[in-house]
């Protein structure tokens, strides 16, 4: 008991000190973002200039709405993309039947091994060929599958129950009804989180849109920030502050609606 | 809608059959009971029926058409899985409309399918629960509503009642025969539990070794065993098999201990005799020669299990009245006072002796069934 008792205290006090470490350039960040740039330049946090100035000056000043529709437009299509055929891929390796699948498989997972860096190169090569450069669609098109979707979604579809094909072979489901009616909405969760991870990843890239996208009309938002600060002689902190605020708003957004879903259980009474 | 399986087999890997020269005719309207001990192949011989595995040898026919090859759902049939296999995300009402959409049928038509479905199994104040809200038996329900809604007269079952308690068992038994008398459905009911088979169905096709060992009514299954596997698989307490050989003409030894009187002369080879615990006395005390030990007494109310042990240390399983009195270790002579069944050494029925009854050591205690 007493072993309990002084360990709940240290407990707390590790996963505040954690919570300070973690959190605290986020609150940081939103403070300055409210403060006037004159004030952080003088590092006057304590400030009580306190306004949503910066807020109306970015939105005002600068290309943030654009690039957030831009990144919005990107990542959505990246995420529906990479659900219909990671999906479909992964079906293909848990319900179907075919020669090489285990080692087309493996490839695949082989493919993660690989780092991003390393494809930058030839996949730029290829849509300069293909005259993507410079629109939605270079940022969308290399993205349309990933093999770790593939390999998260097999092992979810590999937990349907066996019986369940079963049930779905003497009712008659051919493959895409038992894809869309069965396999699916069991994998939902594992589809949520999917969906969850591929918009963020997708909203988070830098490297790539850098390399392929030279006008504002085009430009995400991870590059767009990037873009205020080389493009403002003086720098002014407290807009960028505040863009960065916005920038991260709606990743906020799908982690707090994605959490919603990510509980256990759902799938409870499929078989005993 | 009959079911005819000629010659039915089943190999994984090229010469490794798990099924051989499986034959049966099922009759329009039957109960038919698949049982065996677990791994003889029942579940594999239903999902060849189902067409979930294909069939390696032989022909399938169903109501008189010819069904080897069919895709599921073109034979007409309806399955339910022993771990119910109902789908999570969907409530009660579309688990069991489930099918029914998929073939398309009218939405007023699967309505009314539906409700009389779940209506027959007790299931209308759970109408829109998901199964995981719902206890093992409910659920069980479900799987049963799924299958009589279907308009198809054929449903397989696969150890449907085995994740039951059992209670709830011998309940849903009683019910399930009584819907399929009901509905006219004609059933294949794969079971390991032989009570399971003898109470529900009409016909009862015994597995084992990869080959069909009998295939009778309960009745006859239970009366005329086959073989020794038949004869000890049915019948609780099981049946004594006891080795035996030729003592005299027209006489059999049975584990040193019991003579049984046979009505022709044997050749002289070894036997196996069975004997049910019922048909076997305990004569009262000092009636005759102690001829075998007590080892465990079971009480179960209404009567005793003994097991025992004969002189030559043969296990020999016994029942006795309640309301007498057995301890551990003590000695009891026993007679056979009933239906004694001789197989070959090979295991397979010769014939039966009804009555046969000679105590082997003490003459005088000679008692007539």
């Amino acid at each position: 008991m007493i072993q309990t008792k002084t360990r709940k205290p240290l407990r707390y006090l590790v996963l505040i000190l954690l919570a300070v470490i973690i959190l605290g350039p986020f609150i940081l960040g939103f403070w300055t973002s409210l403060l006037p740039t004159a004030d952080i330049a003088k590092g006057a946090l304590w400030s009580t200039h306190i306004s949503f100035a910066n807020y109306a000056e970015a939105v005002k000043q600068t290309a943030i709405l654009r690039y957030l529709l831009n990144s919005f437009v990107i990542s959505t299509l990246t995420m529906a993309a990479q659900l219909l055929f990671c999906s479909l891929g992964a079906y293909a390796f848990v319900f179907l039947k075919f020669k090489g699948r285990d080692l087309l498989f493996y490839l695949i997972l082989a493919t993660m091994m690989l780092p991003f860096e390393a494809e930058v190169i030839p996949n730029f090569a290829t849509v300069r060929q293909l005259n993507l450069l410079n629109h939605y669609a270079v940022m969308v098109i290399p993205f349309l599958t990933s093999a770790f979707g593939i390999f998260m979604l097999r092992q979810a579809f590999r937990q349907i129950p066996p019986e369940l094909k079963e049930a779905a072979d003497v009712e008659g489901l051919n493959h895409w009804q038992f894809y869309w009616r069965v396999t699916l909405p069991y994998a939902r969760i594992s589809l949520f989180t999917l969906a969850a991870y591929s918009f963020l990843e997708s909203w988070n890239q830098y490297l790539w849109p850098m390399l392929t996208t030279f006008s504002d009309k085009f430009r995400p938002v991870q590059d767009g920030l990037r873009q205020l600060q080389s493009q403002e002689t003086f720098n002014n902190w407290g807009m960028i502050q505040a863009s960065a605020v916005i920038v991260v708003v709606p990743t906020l957004i799908v982690l707090f609606v994605g959490q919603h879903y990510f509980k256990n259980g759902l799938n409870e009474g499929a078989t005993k | 809608m009959s079911i005819e399986l000629k010659a039915l087999g089943k190999e994984y890997t090229a010469g490794n059959w798990v099924l051989e020269d499986v034959s049966a005719h099922i009759e329009s309207g039957e109960f038919f009971a698949i049982v065996g001990p677990s791994g003889c192949g029942k579940s594999t011989l239903l999902r060849m029926i189902a067409g979930l595995i294909p069939i390696s040898a032989g022909e399938l026919q169903i109501d008189d058409q010819v069904a080897t090859n069919l895709p599921p759902k073109d034979r007409k049939l309806t399955m339910v899985f022993q771990s119910y296999a109902l789908f999570p995300f969907l409530s009660v009402t579309d688990n069991v409309a489930f099918g029914l959409k998929a073939r398309k049928f009218p939405a007023d038509e699967i309505k009314k399918r539906v409700d009389k479905a779940i209506d027959l199994v007790n299931l209308n104040e759970f109408k829109d629960r998901k199964p995981r809200d719902l206890s093992g038996g409910q659920r069980q329900r479900v799987a049963l509503a799924r299958a009589i809604a279907s308009d198809v007269k054929i449903c397989l079952m696969d150890e449907p009642l085995s994740n039951l308690d059992a209670q709830l068992r011998i309940k849903m038994r009683t019910e399930l025969r009584n819907l399929q008398r009901e509905l006219g459905l004609t059933v294949i009911y794969v079971t390991h539990d032989q009570v399971e088979a003898m109470t529900m169905a009409d016909h009862i096709m015994v597995l084992h070794n990869h080959e069909i060992q009998q295939i009778g009514t309960p009745l006859d299954i239970y009366n005329q065993p086959a073989n020794t596997f038949v004869a000890s698989f049915f019948g609780t307490p099981r049946m004594n098999l006891l080795p035996a050989r030729v003592e005299a003409d027209k006489e059999l030894l049975l584990a040193n201990t019991l003579k049984l009187s046979v009505p022709e002369p044997l050749p002289v080879a070894d036997y196996v005799v069975g004997i049910r615990p019922n048909a076997l006395r305990l004569l009262p005390q000092g009636a005759g020669e102690p001829n075998a030990q007590v080892k465990t007494v079971e009480y179960l109310g209404s009567e005793i299990i003994l097991e025992a042990e004969l002189a030559d240390g043969t296990p020999l399983e016994l029942v006795a009245a309640a309301k007498d009195q057995y301890n551990v270790g003590d000695w009891l002579s026993v007679a056979i006072a009933g239906q004694a069944y001789v197989f070959d050494h090979d295991g397979q029925a010769q014939f039966m002796v009804e009555g046969g009854t000679r105590h082997a050591t003490g003459n005088h205690a000679s008692v007539q069934a």
